[in-house]
């Protein structure tokens, strides 16, 4: 344990000191858009392994969340001139609303149902976008929206609108981590590997997916704003159906399921297409083989074997890890006790007390 | 009273596989439910769980009827069950697995879970505590952070009892629960049976296997072909010529 936290500390520091001097070290104002167009998808992609990664489900609808989050911004910020702080509160209110609203319906569907029910509502949140003029600007889109700021800061330079959404990206992060280690993230995980089991657990499966679709909105919601404000300008063009498959394949090649596999995978294709500059008019081809590469040969994306490699081989060598000490347990309370306790909360089996609230909770909590 | 079955019945297009069923289970009983392949046995359990809609009749569980109600429902009002191909949650460690159980006696929300506060920490260390003793209850506490899959067949259907009982069931359903064991791990699942019976908990079994059966069981139902062909104590049963029929055959033609 000390040995880990020996390799711990130095190499979270480093990671610390790179992410802040990393603005530095790019010189062009170019590089510095797609640091911070990495820090969107990641947030983006974050949130989309909620419903994706850890519930299974294979949803679409990422893209249109995105775009109502963005569109909720530029519209406050520009026409009723809403500071940006506003502007995102709006955009995680409206999107969680809309998740939750769409997800009631949606998540009852499985499978192919699903994905073509999700794609069909992007594509409305994008012909919305084309079509309500008055709203949206058409297909013109919104110019001029403003760069964010708080209590009088203006993050105009991209080495500023970097900072702030390196530390928006950190606690969205921290927000899935966090989430992974309730009782919430077991229960996306337990209706992944069998959602009949899960259901006979007591868990109303319905509901724990739409708290998964929920976080999901509310992520692209966050990284509609900050796609906003910091381009300052939007259209339906970027709404469109690549960009729905860019993030699935973003989480594809990260690796679903895992926080640091979105991560990794917004990053790699977010430079992907840089790094394939060279190769001009073969990148698609070379980007489509790359992605038909990773997925048949690392299934767990490049985290997932990244993991196998460090658990597998690196680690035992590096911290030459001992067996595991045989586990003693003293229970805390008698197993008879327990269940007896469980059965007189009930009281007589007559009447039905705790069982009301039950009732309450079925349409409620987990 | 805890359960009552009138007229439970539940077709599959033409096929009826469970046919006007009336069965009265007692409170701390434990009912054993047999017959021969494609008797309906498995049907009837998954009828009182929630997971068939009974096509008509009707279920009554502590008085009240529960016909057509959604699984988790049924688990928060009391039934709790295992799967007669043990279903594991394979994303999750062992102590995980039985945590879910305890999901839904939980209520701390969302925002309690993401900012970890008070309600959180107590529900979520009170979870732990109490999946850990389910855990040595069944004697697998010492396997609590391995994955299901690395378990044995036997240990995985420890681990799918301790998750049924952390959902605080007062009917427990166990689908052929001593399937796949072997003789050493089947009495002790028998003495594991018998003492959540012990501390006030309806037991029904669906099983096969007649020795662990008769061993333990209070009152038997004998169903063939989706019909309740007899029903009573084990040595009833065993000595019912109708029993014997159905399990040993009749006439020759009686139900070709």
């Amino acid at each position: 344990m000390r040995q880990r936290k020996a390799f711990l500390v130095p190499s979270l520091g480093a990671g610390v000191f790179l992410l802040a001097v990393l603005p530095l070290l790019m010189t062009s104002d170019y590089w510095k858009q797609l640091l911070i167009q990495a820090l969107i998808y990641i947030v983006i992609v974050v949130g989309y392994n909620f419903v994706t990664g850890d519930v299974g489900q294979l949803s679409m609808a990422q893209q249109g969340f995105f775009a109502i989050g963005a569109y909720t911004t530029a519209i406050l910020t520009t026409t009723t001139a809403w500071p940006w702080w506003a502007g995102l509160v709006a955009s995680i209110v409206v999107t969680g609303f809309v998740g939750a609203i769409v997800g009631i319906p949606t998540l009852k569907v499985r499978g192919q149902y699903l994905i073509m029910v999700t794609m069909a509502f992007s594509e409305i949140m994008r012909l919305v976008a084309v079509n309500w003029y008055g709203l949206t600007g058409g297909a013109g889109g919104i110019t001029k929206i403003p760069a964010p700021s708080i209590a009088g800061m203006h993050f105009t330079s991209k080495t500023a609108i970097y900072y702030l959404f390196l530390g928006m990206a950190i606690i969205m992060i921290l927000v899935a981590w966090r989430v992974r280690r309730t009782k919430y993230g077991r229960a996306f995980l337990a209706i992944r590997d069998g959602e009949l089991a899960a259901d006979v657990m007591g868990l109303n499966t319905t509901y724990v997916k739409v708290v998964a679709f929920f976080l999901s909105a509310v992520f692209a919601g966050v990284g509609g704003n900050m796609f906003a404000s910091s381009f300052g300008y939007i259209s339906p063009d970027t709404f469109g159906l690549s960009q729905t498959v860019l993030i699935l394949a973003m989480l594809l090649i990260g690796g679903e399921g895992s926080i640091a596999g979105a991560v990794v995978g917004a990053i790699i294709l977010t430079y992907l297409p840089e790094l394939l500059r060279f190769a001009a008019g073969y990148y698609m081809l070379i980007y489509g083989a790359l992605i038909l590469l990773i997925t048949l040969f690392l299934p767990g994306g490049v985290v997932g074997y990244a993991k196998k490699l460090w658990h597998t081989t690196l680690a035992p060598r590096v911290f030459k890890i001992p067996p595991p000490p045989p586990s003693v347990y003293t229970p805390k309370y008698d197993a008879r006790d327990l269940m007896m306790e469980a059965l007189s909360s009930r009281s007589s089996f007559t009447k039905v007390p705790k069982r009301s609230k039950a009732v309450a909770a079925d349409e409620g909590e987990v | 009273m805890i359960l009552e079955t009138v007229q439970l019945t539940k077709s599959f297009g033409g096929l009826t596989a469970v046919d006007a069923v009336d069965m009265q289970v007692e409170e701390q009983e434990i009912r054993a439910v047999i017959g021969p392949n494609g008797s309906g046995k498995s049907t009837m359990l998954n009828c009182i769980s929630g997971i068939y809609k009974p096509t008509s009749g009707a279920i009554r569980f502590v008085g009240e009827s529960i016909g057509g109600m959604a699984p988790y429902a049924l688990t928060r009002r009391g039934i709790g069950r295992t799967f007669q191909n043990i279903r594991m949650f394979n994303s999750l460690t062992v102590l995980q697995n039985v945590m879910v159980g305890r999901h839904c006696r939980t209520e701390d929300t969302l925002l309690e879970d993401i900012f970890a506060l008070p309600r959180y920490r107590r529900e979520e260390e009170e979870m732990r505590e109490k999946a850990l003793v389910y855990l040595d209850f069944l004697g697998i506490v010492d396997k609590r952070d391995m994955m299901p899959a690395s378990l044995s067949y036997g240990q995985r259907r420890m681990v799918e009892i301790a998750r049924a009982l952390a959902t605080e069931p007062s009917l427990l359903l166990l689908d052929e629960p001593a399937a796949g064991l072997s003789q050493g791990e089947k009495s002790a699942l028998a003495d594991e049976v018998r003492k959540i019976r012990e501390a006030g908990i309806t037991i029904i079994l669906v099983e096969h296997d007649m020795r662990f059966v008769m061993g333990i069981s209070d009152q038997i139902t004998v169903l063939d072909f989706g019909k309740k062909i007899s029903e009573g104590t084990p040595s009833e049963c065993r000595n019912d010529p109708k029993v014997i029929e159905c399990y040993l055959g009749g006439k020759v033609g009686s139900h070709a």
